[in-house]
């Protein structure tokens, strides 16, 4: 049976199976994978850099459900990476604007807008609504808190982060290898680490780290190939070289470890390196 | 215990006179520091001790970023064998010949 043909059976209209041809030719997609993708629900944690290529490009793949939530507004300092959101949009809610390129990309997808924070009030109850997790923050608390959600509910977690030339991404299985605190143990004192604002961020850099991401999300969606667990991936622009750090889960973690210490979420009192997220 | 590619030179000393080697790397602007992306050393006893060494060579800038007071600076991630020297004794872990060490900077952006 032709792809195509799989695809009317699976009840996709004309439009869809044009829309998702070129994956649905795939032989490794098909139009089974790509009913998988459909039925995707993925959340972004920030409307920024990071989240503005992996919400394009999972909206464009057909990404049933995609929920951001964000509760900054658009700034004109952002517009030189933030690629979802336009000079028209000045002081719009990041999430609103969000909604309105990713609807007009693909009416398909149901985009959810969340105008607030990520706290340890309603993560996991926000969460746990979704297949996939996807990190777009600017801060260490909000990437500890969603990680240590993920894991006390299971879902994965898709962690990428940038700065001047450099980025990183790596992807969180809970039970499969090392959570993000394995890795880089507790969050840092408030103005330890440089943020975006202080050492600057090539604009084109979250695009690369951010497609990565979407990459990884579909891969998972569709059960091919292998993840970044327990491969820290690193991109230095300058030299354009990855490379990868192998990274172990830790049978100490707090959360992920054999004996957790940490059962719930808990708000830091440390604001990380800036208080929006997505920067 | 880790596969390690030894270069060309430190196999040679290694076949010589029996002097192990561990692997350090570094990522990031941890480069900018050192002008590598990587180096070998003789066998160190501790964490401190190694850094030490590598501070010595790289200079004040490196040193300055690698530590803070007597303690690891609030900038760095270290791993060893892929584990946070932080769930392990810190500055005091002990290192075993061809452990490999990565040193990069935490990544706050997004």
């Amino acid at each position: 049976m032709s792809s195509l043909r799989e695809a009317e059976i699976l009840k996709f209209s004309e439009d869809q199976i044009a829309r998702y041809s070129r994956h649905i030719i795939i032989g490794e997609v098909g139009s089974k994978g790509q009913k998988k993708i459909c039925e995707g629900r993925v959340l972004i944690v920030g409307a920024g850099g990071l989240g503005s290529p992996v919400a394009y490009y999972l909206a464009a793949a057909g990404v049933g459900t995609i929920c951001i939530i964000d509760d900054d507004v658009v700034d004109l300092s952002n517009l030189q990476r933030q690629i979802l959101h336009t000079t028209g949009d000045l002081g719009k809610a990041k999430a609103d604007s969000a909604r309105d390129k990713l609807t007009a990309l693909n009416p398909d997808c149901r985009v959810i807008p969340r105008r607030e924070r990520l706290t340890a009030g309603n993560a996991l109850e926000i969460i746990k609504e979704y297949d996939a997790v996807v990190d777009g923050t600017d801060n260490f608390t909000t990437r500890f808190l969603i990680n240590d959600a993920c894991v006390m509910l299971g879902k994965p977690f898709f962690h990428g982060g940038v700065l001047r030339f450099f980025g990183q991404a790596l992807t969180i299985i809970p039970g499969q290898g090392p959570c993000y605190r394995c890795i880089f143990g507790e969050p840092p004192v408030p103005g330890a680490a440089p943020t975006c604002a202080e050492a600057g961020v090539l604009g084109v850099l979250p695009g690369t780290i951010g497609v990565i991401q979407a990459t990884e999300v579909l891969k998972y969606l569709l059960g091919l190939g292998d993840l970044l667990v327990g491969r820290l991936l690193t991109y230095d622009a300058l030299s354009l070289r990855f490379d990868e750090i192998e990274v172990k889960r830790n049978p100490g973690c707090p959360v992920c470890g054999d004996n957790p210490s940490i059962t719930e979420l808990k708000d830091s009192q440390q604001p990380g390196c800036n208080l929006q997220h997505g920067e | 215990m880790p596969v390690v590619k030894l270069p060309a030179a430190c196999i040679f000393v290694h076949l010589s006179v029996g002097v192990m080697f561990m692997k350090v790397m570094f990522f990031a602007y941890i480069r900018d520091y050192t002008g590598t992306k990587e180096t070998y050393y003789q066998h160190c006893q501790t964490l401190k001790e190694l850094l030490e060494k590598l501070s010595d060579q790289y200079g004040e800038k490196f040193r300055a970023k690698i530590f803070q007071g007597e303690n690891l600076g609030p900038e760095i991630i270290i791993l060893v064998n892929g584990r946070h020297v932080e769930h392990l004794a810190g500055l005091a872990t002990k290192l075993n010949e061809y452990d490999e060490i990565s040193i990069f900077p935490v990544v706050a952006g997004g």
